[in-house]
């Protein structure tokens, strides 16, 4: 009984961290928009291309954290954090390449 | 799997006031647990205790509190603990067949490992895993740290950490729990030069499999094999002149009240 109990479903969102699933088959065929929302989202991530380009990708919200810090006349130091999710995309190539791709980053 | 006497352990709360001493003694069927640097105390990284509305509120409150609790076990001793500061706790109820109350079940994790959801902490240097099961292990540093999981690297990535000195293991009631130390960019450079030396290779035509290798406990304590070879403790009497069968035959809903990891381990693609 007690794995089964309430407290342990919602725990084990963080112990085993379920991945989303999304399976179907959609009514119309997507757009770009549509292909962007959803890699974002990391509901496309596995493995693409073929020969040299053969390679995993998987995409991840991350949520990371702004820190502001201002200084008044008085010497008085105010620090604001403000937090907000975004989105990174690691990639692994079948030849050893790898790279993490988010906001921060300027080139793979 | 043992009786529950022999694989559960105690939590005890105990607080001095000024005219009354409260002193809570509950069952605890699953806690991670590790040691601090000077060795005396521990730090609690999750607790699972069951008991009545009072007890399981007091409980509650004294986490709530930053308390101090005593832990004993089947392989622990007396030991001092703390949950910290900013733990989750889950509540829930659980109606016992023969009882006018039900029981209340109480799950409390710690700010560190409740870090280890998805996109929690990317820059991580630890993760806290409560199984150590090679699989599991690469499944939730995949999850944790961004990474990909596929089940054919198990292996690999599981030689790697011992071979890195990178996993160590905890204290731990009802579960084997593992620190797994590193940050993304290791395990990424580990990828990348296994890669480069064919230790490992991306296969072409599997597609990554979406994560459901494990939503439940292990219903045992220990490393253990119980998988095929105990499904007789959940055989009715009525079967008992009846050939065996393989897990898979028998009806999805016996296998999954009694052993609810037993049957996702089953449909594991790669298991």
């Amino acid at each position: 009984m007690l794995p089964a109990s309430a407290a342990y479903r919602q725990a084990g969102r963080i112990l085993f961290a379920p991945e989303v699933r999304a399976t179907g088959r959609p009514l119309t065929p997507l757009h770009g928009g549509h292909i962007g929302l959803l890699t974002t989202a990391g509901l496309l991530n596995g493995i693409f291309g073929e020969g040299p380009d053969l390679h995993v990708a998987r995409w991840e919200s991350i949520k990371v954290t702004d820190r502001f810090e201002e200084t008044d006349e008085n010497e008085v130091t105010t620090i604001r954090e403000r937090e907000r999710f975004t989105q990174s995309l690691t990639l692994v190539y079948a030849d050893g390449t790898t790279a993490i791709l988010d906001e921060r980053s300027s080139e793979p | 799997m043992n009786n529950a006497h022999l694989r559960m352990g105690c939590l005890r709360f105990t607080k001095v006031l000024r005219d009354t001493t409260i002193d809570i003694t509950l069952r605890m069927d699953r806690m991670i647990a590790e040691h601090d640097a000077d060795n005396r105390s521990a730090k609690c990284h999750l607790l699972s205790v069951i008991g009545n509305d009072q007890e399981i509120a007091a409980i509650a409150a004294a986490i709530a509190d930053e308390a101090r609790f005593y832990a004993t076990g089947p392989e622990i001793n007396r030991l001092m603990i703390t949950i910290g500061e900013g733990a989750e706790v889950f509540r829930s109820s659980i109606n016992v067949p023969g009882r006018r109350r039900p029981l209340r079940h109480l799950v409390a994790i710690s700010e560190e490992l409740s870090k280890t959801r998805a996109g929690g902490n990317p820059s991580a240097r630890r993760t806290i895993l409560c199984d150590d099961d090679r699989a599991f292990l690469l499944y939730r540093i995949t999850v944790s740290a961004c990474r990909f999981y596929l089940p054919v690297w198990s292996e690999w990535f599981g030689e790697m950490l011992d071979r890195k000195n990178a996993i160590d293991p905890l204290i731990g009631i009802g579960c084997t729990p593992v620190v797994v130390k590193g940050t993304k960019k290791r395990f990424l450079g580990w990828m990348g030069h296994a890669l480069k030396s064919g230790a490992i290779k991306i296969p072409e035509t599997v597609s990554l499999p979406h994560g459901r290798y494990r939503s439940r406990f292990r219903p045992g304590c220990r490393r253990r094999k119980m998988w095929r070879n105990d499904i007789h403790l959940v055989r009715p009497r009525k079967w008992a002149g009846r050939p065996r069968r393989c897990v898979d035959e028998f009806p999805t809903t016996i296998v999954d009240s009694f052993f609810p990891a037993l049957h996702s381990r089953a449909t594991f693609p790669n298991s």
